[in-house]
């Protein structure tokens, strides 16, 4: 077992799209759909998981919540596949026990990374020792998820890389209306 | 008409699986997981978790054999292989993983050897009803798969 799997669904090319709808108050009831202003997000993840039945159900719940995902079986290749850069990786979801190199360890090396270290970490495990799951939040990782995962637990992974990026355009967008304001007068 | 018996003898296959404790609802994530795309998702599965498990079973059986019971090994290798076997819904399985954990962790070799045996029977039993239960499935024809009452 040791290849890298990059599966997607094919309803998933929708991706995951995320809309708003407000109401433009300048003397009319225009509707404005901020949602053309935010990019379609088809998120990629990377699934490290070693027990081969759990990783199949875990890559097919992923696939079910429309994402696109590659998964390893141990956490050196996560971090080869990660290095490699074929797969533009958003999330990393990764159990705390793994083969060659721990979950710990992977969440430690993306977090000492400079680039790396801006993509959610989200570690999973079916011990839920409290010791664990602080050191892995100290350390960087975004959750801490305990097995076994429900869908809508994975449904929601995308709120993670959203809030990372989503700081960036909400100042984006608080400076469009501010200028648009300004050159209004 | 034939297929009609066949689809009620698969439901009632699946039931008394449920009914007599074999399997649990994690069994029914891996149903929902099953579509057109993953036509035998839960017989892929189950497949794979016998193939992958049988290695940790040996392993197990191994380390019980030495003199020196190395409790901290023994609870590492129960510990993949009841996460393995959660994973599938295997219920009892499961139960008697939870046992021998807790006789590990008392330093009890004995009360390990003895719920050893327990999970290699519950085991044995479980994949010889699943097998019993796939041969109905796919004997009853695809359709059959699509739509179970949740």
């Amino acid at each position: 077992m040791g290849e890298v799997i990059v599966s997607s669904s094919s309803e998933e090319e929708e991706g995951m799209v995320v809309e708003f709808e407000t109401e433009k108050d300048i003397g009319s009831s225009e509707v404005v759909r901020w949602g053309e202003f935010l990019p379609r997000m088809v998120l990629s993840v990377l699934l490290v998981e070693a027990d081969d039945s759990t990783r199949q159900i875990i890559a097919a719940l992923l696939r079910k919540c429309s994402y696109r995902v590659a998964a390893v079986p141990d956490g050196l290749m996560a971090w080869e596949t990660l290095k490699d850069g074929h797969h533009n990786i958003d999330l990393i979801l990764t159990e705390v026990e793994l083969p060659s190199i721990s979950g710990y360890a992977l969440l430690t090396l993306v977090m000492e990374h400079d680039v790396y270290k801006n993509i959610p970490v989200i570690m999973m495990s079916s011990q839920d020792s409290i010791s664990m799951v602080l050191k892995c939040l100290l350390k960087g990782a975004a959750d801490f998820l305990i097995k076994p995962v429900r869908k809508n637990e994975l449904r929601n992974l995308w709120q993670h890389v959203w809030k990372r990026q989503t700081v960036c355009f909400t100042f984006k967008l608080v400076l469009f209306i501010f200028l648009g304001l300004f050159s209004s007068i | 008409m034939e297929r009609t018996q066949l689809r009620r003898q698969v439901a009632l296959t699946r039931q008394s699986l449920f009914d007599q404790g074999f399997l649990d609802e994690q069994f029914i994530q891996l149903e929902d997981l099953q579509d057109d795309a993953n036509p035998n998702f839960v017989e892929e599965v189950v497949t794979l978790y016998y193939r992958d498990s049988a290695r940790l079973i040996t392993n197990i059986e191994k380390a019980l054999e030495k003199n020196s019971l190395d409790f901290n090994k023994l609870d590492g290798f129960m510990h993949q292989f009841k996460g393995s076997s959660s994973s599938i819904g295997a219920k009892k399985v499961k139960a008697e993983c939870t046992l021998f954990r807790e006789y590990c962790r008392a330093g009890n070799g004995e009360g390990c050897t003895r719920t050893f045996q327990q999970i290699k029977k519950e085991y044995a039993t479980l994949k010889r009803k699943l097998e019993a239960y796939f041969q109905v499935v796919r004997q009853a024809g695809p359709a059959e798969t699509a739509c179970w009452p949740k």
